[in-house]
């Protein structure tokens, strides 16, 4: 190509680009200010794994351990005794976020279902909340025990909002308050 | 003493307040550009800019500049220390010298406190003292002892040495109109009206000058000297706390310095775009005010323009820069200079202002012919409109 036909090709390659990013300014801004304004997330967003707890306010695992085995890094530790009824009582729940990766294979592996009858939360016994908030100053303030993810997964679980219950595919989120406290 | 300097005589002590007025400016209005740029690059690029500090974010430079002051001042243990230490300083020496001839106002009949001084050489002045960036980076990349800043170094002075050509033959046009280098001479054959400026009359060289001046400074898109991203920050890779700072701030310093030349020169300076009522030119501190302000809203129009082509274009690479330089811009450069030599002292319609006419026609002929040119002899798929 000649050099005029490459300084035309240049002036308007040039000149379509800058117009390009002069729209933009108009458009709309992608960042959001964190603090004050925050994301709006996606119904599967995958935060923290929490125990989201059945009508009467209990959990609804049952101890089987899958959910430790499959963990890739291994941050799942069950406490559990047997009961006076043979059935298998979970005494300590413990999520190391220190190591957790958000994978969701322990929800994917539960085989625990619970319907809409049994809690707000349906699906399995452990469940990936909306909590993306767990900085702490200590590794010890990262080891999530039983009373708090029932906690978060009652206050960030994916739950069904009680006058869309049974309509398939809507689903709520409540609003945060203080897990911190839940013991 | 106090004395002594209030009975000094009126030039020395227009020249002295025309001093202290470049020193109060600059540096806050290079800060100001520091801030500005990045709240546009931020619209460019559909995000907020900095927005904490302070209200709406304006104090996040101060706040910058703040931090970088409490930081440790660094020193590599086998860097050449006396290169190391002086290289920002010469950095920033240039950026402020070249306001020694940049007229930025008039005050009422003379120019008191809005010039240093006319230097009959003005613009010879300019561009000797801007090449003494480039001795600075030399500096500063062998001083580092770091082969990345070493590379900036080198880079920096490659670009510097090819991009200076053109840059100073950009201005030979104007000098062949005026007659003159003094900067003063300059602007002054630009008042009247946007019509007189010589952007009029010398449009290619304009285009020129701009290149050449970010290529100077080391903007995007002629930023590989310091490319973050191959060179670690090139030159400035050592360089930390108020070193850094320095370098930071004489980046916009300098691009504040080559606009403000570019309106000198191109733009018409502190004249207004359009006659001046007589109204304006009767009290001596508001016509200051006037003239400055047109001056600065000149300038400031060219930074923006400089942070939009730093939001729009991608770095070149080394070769494509050279061949940039060398086989397109010095030759172009220099046939704008013959054929203003030609239009304005042989097709010669008379003297005084209006004489140039012919050069400005012919220019604006040339380049509009070659672009129309360039459309018909470009493959047929160019010529359509590129999808995005
Ligand atoms: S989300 Fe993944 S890493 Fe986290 S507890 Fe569940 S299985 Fe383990
Ligand atoms: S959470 Fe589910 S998989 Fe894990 S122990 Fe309880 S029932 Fe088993």
């Amino acid at each position: 190509m000649n050099v005029m036909a490459r300084t035309f090709r240049g002036a308007k390659a040039i000149a379509e680009g800058m117009y390009t990013t002069l729209k933009h300014v108009r458009r709309p801004q992608v960042t959001i200010n964190y603090p004050e304004q925050r994301p709006e997330l996606a119904p599967a967003f995958r935060g923290l794994p929490s125990l989201p707890p059945d009508h009467e306010g209990k959990h609804t695992c049952i101890g089987c351990n899958l959910c430790a085995r499959v963990c890739p890094p291994q941050c799942i530790t069950i406490s559990s005794q047997k009961g006076e009824d043979r059935k298998i009582q979970v005494t300590d729940f413990v999520v190391d976020a220190n190591l957790c990766i958000m994978c969701g294979l322990c929800e994917e592996v539960c085989p625990v279902n619970n319907t809409l009858d049994k809690s707000d939360h349906p699906g399995s016994a452990i469940q990936l909340s909306h909590l993306y908030e767990m900085s702490s100053y200590t590794h010890e303030g990262l080891m999530f025990h039983l009373p708090q993810l029932v906690e978060i997964g009652r206050q960030f679980g994916r739950s069904v909002s009680p006058d869309l219950a049974g309509k398939a595919g809507t689903v709520h989120y409540a609003a945060a308050s203080d897990w911190k406290d839940a013991k | 003493m106090l004395e002594r300097f209030l009975t000094l005589p009126a030039p020395i002590m227009g020249t002295i307040a025309a001093i202290l007025v470049v020193f109060a400016v600059v540096l806050p209005a290079a800060m100001f550009m520091v801030l500005w740029e990045r709240i546009f690059l931020g619209k460019l690029t559909q995000r907020p800019g900095p927005n904490r500090v302070g209200p709406r974010g304006l104090l996040q430079t101060a706040a910058d500049a703040l931090k970088l002051l409490s930081k440790e001042d660094f020193d590599p243990k086998n860097a050449d220390h006396a290169l190391f230490y002086w290289a920002p300083v010469f950095f920033m020496l240039p950026s402020f010298l070249v306001y020694a001839v940049v007229p930025f106002g008039k005050f009422g009949g003379s120019y008191g406190p809005a010039l240093i001084s006319d230097l009959r050489v003005g613009l010879f002045f300019i561009v000797a003292v801007f090449s003494i960036h480039t001795v600075a980076i030399m500096m500063a990349g062998w001083g580092s002892n770091n082969k990345y800043s070493l590379l900036g170094g080198i880079r920096g002075v490659a670009q510097a040495i090819s991009y200076e050509l053109p840059l100073v033959f950009s201005f030979l046009g104007v000098i062949l109109l005026t007659g003159s280098l003094s900067t003063v001479r300059i602007v002054e054959a630009q008042s009247g009206g946007v019509w007189n400026w010589y952007i009029v009359a010398q449009p290619v060289a304009f285009l020129v000058y701009l290149v050449c001046s970010i290529a100077e400074v080391n903007r995007v898109p002629f930023d590989i000297p310091e490319a973050e991203s191959e060179l670690v920050s090139g030159y400035n890779t050592e360089y930390s706390g108020m070193r850094f700072a320095m370098f930071f701030l004489a980046e916009y310093a300098s691009l504040f310095a080559t606009s403000a030349i570019a309106v000198t020169v191109f733009l018409g300076g502190w004249t207004a775009p359009f006659p001046e009522p007589a109204v304006i030119t009767q009290s001596p501190l508001g016509y200051f005010v006037w003239s400055a302000f047109w001056f600065a809203f000149k300038v400031f129009g060219l930074i923006t323009l400089a942070i939009w082509i730093r939001g729009t274009l991608p770095r070149l690479r080394a070769d494509q820069l050279m061949n940039f330089a060398w086989k397109f811009l010095v030759p172009v450069v220099l046939a704008n200079v013959f054929a203003t030599g030609l239009l304005g002292f042989v097709v010669k319609s008379g003297n005084g202002l209006g004489s140039w006419w012919p050069v400005a026609l012919g220019t604006w002929l040339a380049l509009g012919g070659w672009l129309v040119l360039g459309w018909a002899t470009a493959p047929k798929a160019e010529r359509r409109k590129v999808a995005y």
